[in-house]
């Protein structure tokens, strides 16, 4: 399996991006795998638009280059739609479709789908925040969609457990665990 | 040796530790806070001291201090802070340092979370320090480590240059295992050194140039500064950052270009000298100004005059925002980037679901109109530009002497000044009493959430706890503003509007200086409970009054006002409601 794989996540300050990013490092590094990524801090963390990225395998600087992208992650359509140009042609892109309204306006969620169709027939595509509540919170959904990105990238899913153990409090390892693999079962 | 997946500004954590680091400084900003999180981890384990200073000013005395008792210091601080700190800054180096002084500043270049992109090299150019720029987390980490034998050779302090790519990327750092050991120095008396009067000023100065001469060595030697296939006749010269993009396109298009790192300022004349001295062309990258370019020019002009040089100075390479591979692969390969191709929705950042600020803003306005003039200040509050009730920001404090200035001739507008309260704590005390000193017209509003939120929540010395979260005095500002000499003093809750409202009317055509603290935890400081708000749609009419709090989880469907799950249960909706449609989701 080629080891390089560079992932854009995007979404809304406060959806917990950053955390994701995190989890996916670590499990890099249990596997003694080279890595790299890039996070938004401050002022665009209150609500505003956010992408991070994540470079498995990589060696240079944090950032993709537009169009480089192997896989998009987005918690949010509108931001899934904003981020799509970092995608490579036909790479999967996954998209909550629970939409947070932007500074006061809404959107059609299928207008946002279709711009992200420009760049990609593999969109696995659904409410994930819903799906998060009925596992219990709102906060897991970042977790919930790792666990549907756990089968495209080249790290073991056993890694990104350990890694989501590491990185989450103590007390909410079980709900986290709980919600990546509800995230793995919806990308089965 | 292990490794970790490390934030940039964690690595320098774990680099000034390794650096047998005795104490640290600074006042939160972005992107250069989490250094000191991190710190005050590590110094649970090593027991150094580490310290949020009231601002960076004050911060770097103390580092000073420190050094002046023969230990290692830091202090840290964003960009700007250099601004505030750089009165004691340029002078320290007239005296120089005895333990090591590092300087750690976090520019941000495109200003994601700033009010400017100001370059830091220029400071450390200005007071004649040396300057060291990592281009990757784990070179930030052993430089600052470094960076203190350096300050401690050269007798000066020393600034070690991040930027927001770096400070908030991750990377797999490898770390040592730290051997940490303390000093057992002390003070020595030596008034012709340390005292600045003009007569020891002159003979600082000469002393400061004569060590320019020792400098210029030490960076010579600088591993840091390396370059690669230097037979090739175009060559790039790159810092920072920068380098990784550079390289990253070098490989991936096999570019048979020399390349030069550049670590350090002064730059390594003698190693760029013999780069430059073959080249017909030259590409230089780097972040910010074009400071290093505008050296090499001046070594270029004596050894090799008919290279061509290509930079910010000649025009090909962008002078504003951030270097990236696209911008780097334009210039070299003339490649335009792949943009963005809908123009969708903007989504700029705004107050959190129930941050009491919303509540304060939407009182003022109900009380001193559309037509006041509201000078502002920098912290989340900033985001009240979207409501009209932020109508300038130029820095630090700047908004009471702002408004004590506009307020001076606009005699018919009402002047409301906003500051927060760690702001009002690092800048705004002075503007205060200068606003009573001199008979100022206006309305000092301080938005005491109880915490510096803007920057992840630190502590401040109106919370009565301490970065390392020991018990300390807890300063009243309504007192602090009364011995400042306001004219009258009221506090408000921002979460309870009716009652806001009647206070602030009994103020607002009183004379002077009055001042307003709207009290009420950030979300963050204070947990919720779980309570959520819902709007009754048969009861909710429409008006749109609601929307007037901008509270990012009300948005109007279908003409009715909707609340999202996102809700964090202020209530302050509940009480602008006129028809009562807004209740507790029970
Ligand atoms: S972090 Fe606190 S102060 Fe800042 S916007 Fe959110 S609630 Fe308001
Ligand atoms: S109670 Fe109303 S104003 Fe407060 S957070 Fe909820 S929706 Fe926003």
């Amino acid at each position: 399996m080629n080891k390089k794989c560079d992932i854009i996540v995007a979404g809304v300050g406060g959806q917990g991006i950053v955390l994701s990013s995190m989890i996916l490092g670590t499990a890099c590094i249990i596997e003694g795998l080279s890595v790299k990524g890039a996070e938004v801090h401050g002022m665009a963390q209150r609500g505003g638009s956010v992408e991070a990225h994540i470079r498995i395998g990589c060696i240079y600087g944090p950032m993709i280059p537009s169009g480089k992208a192997d896989i998009l992650i987005a918690m949010e359509p509108l931001e899934g739609a904003r981020y799509s140009f970092y995608l490579k042609e036909n790479k999967p892109a996954i998209i909550n479709t629970f939409q947070i309204p932007a500074m006061g306006n809404t959107y059609k969620t299928e207008d946002m789908l279709d711009i992200i169709k420009e760049k990609t027939g593999n969109i696995i595509a659904g409410d994930f925040t819903s799906e998060s509540i009925k596992i219990g919170s709102i906060r897991i959904l970042n977790i919930l969609m790792l666990g549907i990105t756990a089968r495209y990238v080249p790290v073991k899913k056993e890694s990104m457990i350990e890694a989501i153990k590491q990185n989450v409090r103590k007390n909410l390892v079980d709900i986290n665990l709980n919600a990546f693999n509800r995230g793995y079962e919806i990308s089965l | 040796m292990y490794k970790k997946y490390l934030l940039g500004n964690e690595a320098i954590a774990y680099g000034l530790v390794e650096g047998n680091i005795e104490a640290s400084f600074a006042y939160p900003g972005t992107p250069s806070s989490e250094i000191t999180e991190k710190l005050i981890e590590l110094s649970r384990i090593y027991g150094f001291y580490v310290e949020w200073s009231i601002n960076e000013k004050v911060a770097y005395e103390n580092a000073y201090g420190v050094s002046l008792t023969g230990r290692r210091a830091a202090v840290i601080m964003k960009h700007v802070g250099l601004n505030v700190a750089s009165d004691a800054f340029i002078t320290s180096a007239y005296t120089g340092v005895i333990g090591g002084l590092v300087i750690i500043i976090a520019d941000d270049p495109y200003a994601h979370s700033s009010q400017n992109e100001q370059d830091s090299r220029r400071y450390a150019v200005m007071a004649k320090i040396p300057c060291l720029e990592p281009s990757s987390i784990q070179e930030a980490k052993d430089m600052v480590s470094f960076a203190f034998s350096l300050s401690e050779r050269a007798g000066l302090p020393v600034l070690v240059r991040s930027v927001t790519r770096l400070s908030h990327s991750r990377a797999d750092v490898v770390l040592q295992d730290i051997k940490y050991s303390k000093r057992d120095t002390s003070f020595k008396k030596t008034p012709e050194r340390f005292v600045m009067v003009p007569a020891n000023a002159r003979k600082s100065l000469k002393i400061l140039n004569e060590k320019q001469k020792d400098i210029k060595e030490y960076v010579e030697e600088l591993l840091w500064n390396e370059a690669e296939d230097t037979s090739l006749e175009i060559g790039i010269i790159t810092a920072g950052i920068s380098f990784q993009y550079t390289k990253e396109i070098k490989e991936n298009h096999n570019l048979p270009f020399a390349l030069f790192k550049v670590s350090s300022l002064p730059l390594p004349y003698k190693k760029i000298t013999s780069f430059i001295k073959n080249k017909k062309k030259l590409f230089i990258f780097e972040e910010g100004d074009p400071v290093i370019e505008e050296q090499v020019y001046l070594i270029a002009k004596s050894i090799n005059p008919s290279i061509e040089i290509i930079g910010k100075i000649s025009g090909e390479v962008q002078t504003e925002g951030e270097m990236s591979v696209e911008v780097i692969d334009m210039v070299l390969n003339g490649k335009s980037p792949q943009k963005p191709f809908h123009s969708l929705p903007k989504r700029m950042p705004v107050l959190c679901p129930g941050c009491p600020h919303s509540g304060s803003f939407y009182i003022l306005k109900k009380v001193f109109g559309k037509d006041a003039i509201f000078p502002g200040d920098i912290g989340c509050y900033t985001l009240g530009i979207l409501s009209g009730t932020i109508d300038t920001c130029l820095c630090m404090g700047a908004g009471i002497g702002t408004g004590s200035g506009i307020a001076r001739f606009e005699k018919q507008r009402p002047v409301l000044s906003i500051i927060g309260d760690s702001t009002f704590f690092h800048a705004g005390i002075p503007e205060l009493i200068n606003a009573c000193y001199n008979s100022a017209n206006q309305v000092i509003v301080i938005l005491d959430n109880r915490t510096t939120a803007m920057t992840g929540h630190q502590p401040h010395p109106g919370v009565g706890i301490t970065a390392s979260g020991e018990k300390t005095i807890d300063i009243n500002i309504e007192k602090l503003a009364s011995i400042c000499g306001a004219e009258k003093v009221v506090v408000i809750d921002p979460y309870r509007i009716k009652e806001s409202i009647k206070i602030l009317k009994e103020i607002k055509d009183m004379k002077g200086v009055r001042v307003i603290v709207a009290k009420r935890p950030c979300i963050f400081v204070e947990k919720q409970d779980g309570t959520k708000f819902k709007v009754d749609s048969e009861k909710c009419k429409g008006c749109k009054l609601c929307l007037e709090i901008m509270c990012p989880a009300i948005c109007l469907t279908n003409g009715k006002a909707e609340i999202s799950v996102y809700c964090n249960g202020c209530g302050i909706c509940e009480e602008i409601c006129p028809y009562g449609a807004i209740k507790k989701d029970e």
